[in-house]
């Protein structure tokens, strides 16, 4: 059975636009909500401190920042975004092995094609298992948004 | 007064579920022994074997990154929070080499490392 991810149309658009600003470099952030009902309430758009266009590295102190913001709205950070500039939207090896937390999810953000594409998944024991991306109560498996 | 340690999430499940936890020390490397005796699942994931901090562990105190103050001899006080946060990253590699010291997710709350001397060749979806 898939997982699920649930976000606004809002987050969803802020997460696009701050992969778009972040070229050429890959761009990242962190995805915070309820992990009980994997619902994404907001997104911190962090720096890539690593400042690549194959690596990213979320800014350590923008992360403790977004996790003690998160906390003061009794939210937690529930996950990962970030953007390949010129590949799939599919963790890497990179992705899996750098992965920080089982609990999370990851959203990869393909900036490839003419269209960006989203897609989000679970990264446990480095095995990779793709979720559904429920946005505005529409599910985005098998559809190209733009 | 104890020193305030703040868990992340996958570091949790080892202090009962607690996300912010008490302990003593006047240096991170006092309060992060003491926790590891407190919290034994804690033992390694924070300090390395070799005595140093993981590298894809972060530690703060206050605002404060330990690697540019005093690493674990960075002192701490009464009223000071100490963060503990793994380091989020990844990409997609194409292009990139690394040596070694690969930190590997166990998924059981772990972050144990593996060494590795990895290659990343063109990745399978990468278009000329």
């Amino acid at each position: 059975m898939l997982t699920m991810l649930f976000l606004s149309p809002e987050v969803y658009e802020e997460i696009l636009a701050h992969c778009i600003r972040g070229l050429p470099a890959e761009a990242c952030g962190l995805l915070s909500g309820n992990p009980a009902t994997d619902t994404v309430q907001r997104c911190y758009l962090t720096h890539n401190a690593a400042a690549s266009a194959s690596l990213y590295t979320v800014d350590p102190l923008e992360y403790l920042h977004a996790d003690r913001d998160a906390e003061s709205r009794g939210e937690q950070i529930i996950g990962v975004f970030h953007s390949h500039t010129h590949t799939d939207a599919y963790p890497s090896p990179t992705d899996v092995e750098k992965a920080p937390d089982p609990s999370w999810h990851y959203v990869v953000v393909s900036l490839r094609d003419v269209y960006p594409s989203l897609r989000s998944y679970r990264i446990i024991q480095g095995a990779i298992s793709e979720e559904e991306v429920v946005i505005d109560g529409r599910s985005m498996i098998g559809r190209i948004w733009s | 007064m104890p020193i305030e340690v703040r868990l992340p999430t996958v570091l949790r499940s080892h202090a009962g579920g607690r996300s912010t936890v008490q302990v003593d020390g006047s240096t991170i490397r006092e309060v992060l022994e003491e926790l590891a005796t407190s919290y034994p699942g804690l033992k390694g994931q924070v300090i390395a074997e070799n005595g140093a901090l993981h590298r894809f562990v972060n530690v703060y105190v206050n605002d404060d990154d330990v690697r540019y103050l005093d690493n674990l001899d960075t002192k701490v006080s009464p009223g000071d929070v100490v963060s503990i946060l793994p380091a989020v990253a990844g990409g997609c590699g194409v292009g990139t080499r690394e040596k070694s010291l690969t930190k590997c997710n166990m998924g059981n709350g772990s972050l144990s490392l593996a060494g590795e001397y990895l290659l990343h060749q063109r990745s399978h979806s990468e278009r000329i």
